[in-house]
């Protein structure tokens, strides 16, 4: 028996998954992934992301000159 | 066979490539450590499942269109040759009141960074401990001394938050310079920031980071993925994502969530206004900054969510599992690998993922400064970089010398978060009323992958400044008062001592007629308001010198905090005027001679 399924039998079992939790954590994450999705989608679209989408990490702040 | 499809084919290597890439930059930028460590213990601790309510709320009417007005004022500004933002709001608005929101975007990085970089440090040495055996050393001594009975669960959280205690000195000021390992990890991390400024290497770290912080976020994908086949694991979603809808009721939680929103979004932090600077007329702003919200919220929920809390609660409990930020992160994460196959190695790796994700937040955040020194005082990089490790290595002290109960960095991070929603209001003011609302939504279409919703300048000229005030007034309201009490060493010594009295006076008047108000009343009528040992009955004379050690011990902390307030205060206005001097001068003449050039900016909405 592993050490988490001790944990869990020991004091908190009491405690489930509510049908209200699977549906705020679905409904969540549902709205998180589709939106990322999205944005994906629509990068993956764009015939030349990289001439015009540019996020601080590839942005170019002249750091090089002296 | 013709030459054209071999071109075509490498044009499109080429497009697939570009497109990963920017993918990955996208990805790059969104994790970071809040994701994983601030926003699971904010959403335990505030409804459970009911948190999300309130926080896509915040972040549809504050995340999403004050990124969007952060992006589109920052391309502007830098049209007039301005990356910096006091210069990119004096562009934009050629007033006094520009100029402090100028400051404010440029004291927020700054004062985050000098305490951001004590907790880059704790990765980077939890990354160190983790691979070195440390913490499987820890644990077994712990193990070991620990009694036939003792829960094997406890031991292993105590012995984590003993260590975590003792590495950041939580229990005395200075400890930090004492102890010399935590020391040494802060001045690695300040070479490691400086160095890569110093040397222009931008390009490198951003190479490196493309496929670094992607693997941060394949890796919490794996350990989602197993945590989700750990038996038992319900009860520990459960824990975190059944909602207590009665917490909806509490403004706490709805300021709890706006919170969390503007830390994980970077919002009104002044970044964005920077980088945005760099982009060119016909960037977009719109896809890219909602694509690296969304990824943000990916790594925050979906990750974040899924893995800390749940899993501490499976492994740890629930006392264990509802702690604040640093406790889920640097006490309960640690205990956590302990029980996991491989503990050792994955954890190493973990937080050696988080450190290069916090390397690359405090690039970000030193970056507007320089920025600042270059455009307005005309340094090189090398003079604002030395400038700025100068100012940074000082402005840290406090930090890291006040640890007793970590209150500088937790007075700093209050004030911070203050005048960062005070930063994003009068930001998206200026977008909506200085720039007009329309206007501003028009500019930020130019080269946009898709336009802004139609009811976006509704939105941005009266919702979101309106919900942006409604939670200024209510966090300063609510935590402002208790933070201004903190700042005084009278106030918080006679509740020490009160402290310690309390439960003997309990103790002398038990009874069943004993309500908390009667204690209340019964404590205020023996102690008085400032709780002095003299006049107080000779039954409590053996709690005299507990009282006022705990009270010494308080005021200290009060006065820490009110050294910290003061520094801050000074800083802010000594910012203010470097601000002013530049676009009097410099900055001012960069922004005409753009003008000149035919660069304009329409006024009025």
């Amino acid at each position: 028996m592993t050490v988490c399924t001790l944990v869990a039998q020991s004091g908190e079992s009491s405690v489930t998954l509510e049908p209200a939790g699977v549906v705020v954590m679905g409904l969540s994450i549902l709205i998180v992934c589709g939106l990322t999705l999205f944005c994906i989608v629509r990068l993956l679209r764009d015939q030349a992301p990289a001439d015009h989408h540019h996020t601080p990490l590839d942005i170019d702040t002249h750091d090089a000159e002296p | 066979m013709s030459e054209t499809p071999a071109l075509e084919t490498s044009g499109q290597r080429e497009h697939w490539g570009s497109k990963f890439g920017v993918i990955l930059a996208v990805a790059g930028s969104a994790v970071g450590l809040g994701n994983f460590l601030r926003f699971p213990g904010q959403a335990v601790n505030n409804g459970g499942g009911a948190f999300m309510i309130p926080y896509v709320v915040s972040f549809l009417i504050l995340g999403i269109p004050i990124c969007w007005c952060e992006w589109t004022m920052g391309r502007l500004g830098g049209r007039f040759g301005q990356n910096n933002g006091p210069g990119v709001m004096y562009a934009l608005w050629r007033r006094a009141p520009a100029k402090g929101i100028g400051a404010m975007t440029l004291f927020i990085p700054i004062v985050v960074y000098l305490y951001y970089v004590f907790v880059e440090a704790w990765c980077l040495f939890y990354a160190i401990e983790f691979f070195s055996g440390g913490f499987s050393e820890l644990f077994s001594n712990a193990l070991s001394e620990a009694g036939e009975n003792a829960s094997e669960v406890d031991v292993i959280v105590g012995a984590s938050g003993a260590f975590f205690g003792e590495s950041v000195s939580i229990d005395q000021n200075g400890g930090v310079f004492e102890s010399g390992n935590m020391l040494w990890m802060i001045v690695i991390c300040f070479a490691v920031n400086f160095i890569i400024i110093y040397r222009g290497v931008t390009k490198g770290i951003e190479v490196f980071c493309k496929v670094a912080m992607p693997l941060l976020i394949l890796c919490a994908s794996i350990i989602l993925i197993r945590v989700l086949t750990l038996d038992g694991i319900s009860s520990g979603l459960g824990f975190m994502w059944n909602p207590h809808w009665e917490s909806l009721a509490d403004p706490g939680v709805w300021l709890a969530a706006a919170g969390q929103i503007f830390f994980t979004l970077s919002v009104g932090f002044g970044l964005i206004l920077c980088y945005s600077s760099y982009l060119r007329e016909n960037d977009d702003v719109v896809l890219t900054s909602l694509s690296a919200c969304s990824t943000n919220e990916f790594c925050e929920v979906v990750l974040g969510g899924m893995i800390v809390v749940p899993t501490a609660f499976l492994f740890l409990g629930a006392e264990n599992a509802q702690g604040s930020t640093f406790g889920l992160g640097f006490v309960t994460l640690p205990a956590i690998m302990h029980f996991m196959p491989g503990g050792s190695f994955f954890g190493g790796v973990w937080f050696g993922l988080l450190f290069l994700a916090a390397v690359t937040s405090s690039l970000s955040m030193l970056q507007p400064a320089i920025a600042f020194l270059e455009d307005g005082f005309g340094l090189k990089r090398t003079g604002s970089v030395l400038i700025l490790l100068v100012v940074t290595a000082v402005g840290t002290l406090p930090t890291l010398y006040f640890t007793h109960n970590l209150i500088g960095l937790d007075h700093t991070d209050f004030w911070c978060n203050l005048l960062m929603i005070l930063a994003a209001t009068a930001q998206v003011l200026l977008f909506g009323w200085v720039i007009g609302a329309e206007r501003g939504c028009r500019e930020a279409n130019r080269g946009a992958d898709f336009p802004l919703p139609r009811f976006m300048p509704f939105m941005l000229r009266y919702v979101t400044p309106g919900f942006l005030i409604l939670v200024l007034g209510a966090w300063a309201y609510t935590k402002a008062p208790a933070y201004l009490e903190g700042m005084s060493p009278a106030f918080k010594g006679a509740e020490a001592a009160r402290s310690v009295y309390r439960p003997v006076i309990r103790a002398q008047f038990a009874g069943p007629d004993l309500t908390d108000e009667h204690l209340d009343a019964k404590v205020t009528e023996i102690l008085g308001e400032d709780v002095r040992r003299d006049g107080l009955p000779d039954w409590l004379a053996d709690y005299h010198q507990p009282a006022e050690a705990a009270r010494d011990t308080a005021s200290a902390d009060a006065s820490a905090a009110r050294l910290v307030f003061i520094g801050l205060v000074v800083f802010f206005f000594v910012l203010l005027a470097l601000a002013d001097i530049a676009c009097r001068n410099r900055i001012g003449r960069t922004i005409a001679a753009a003008e000149r050039a035919g660069v304009c900016l329409e006024s009025g909405p």
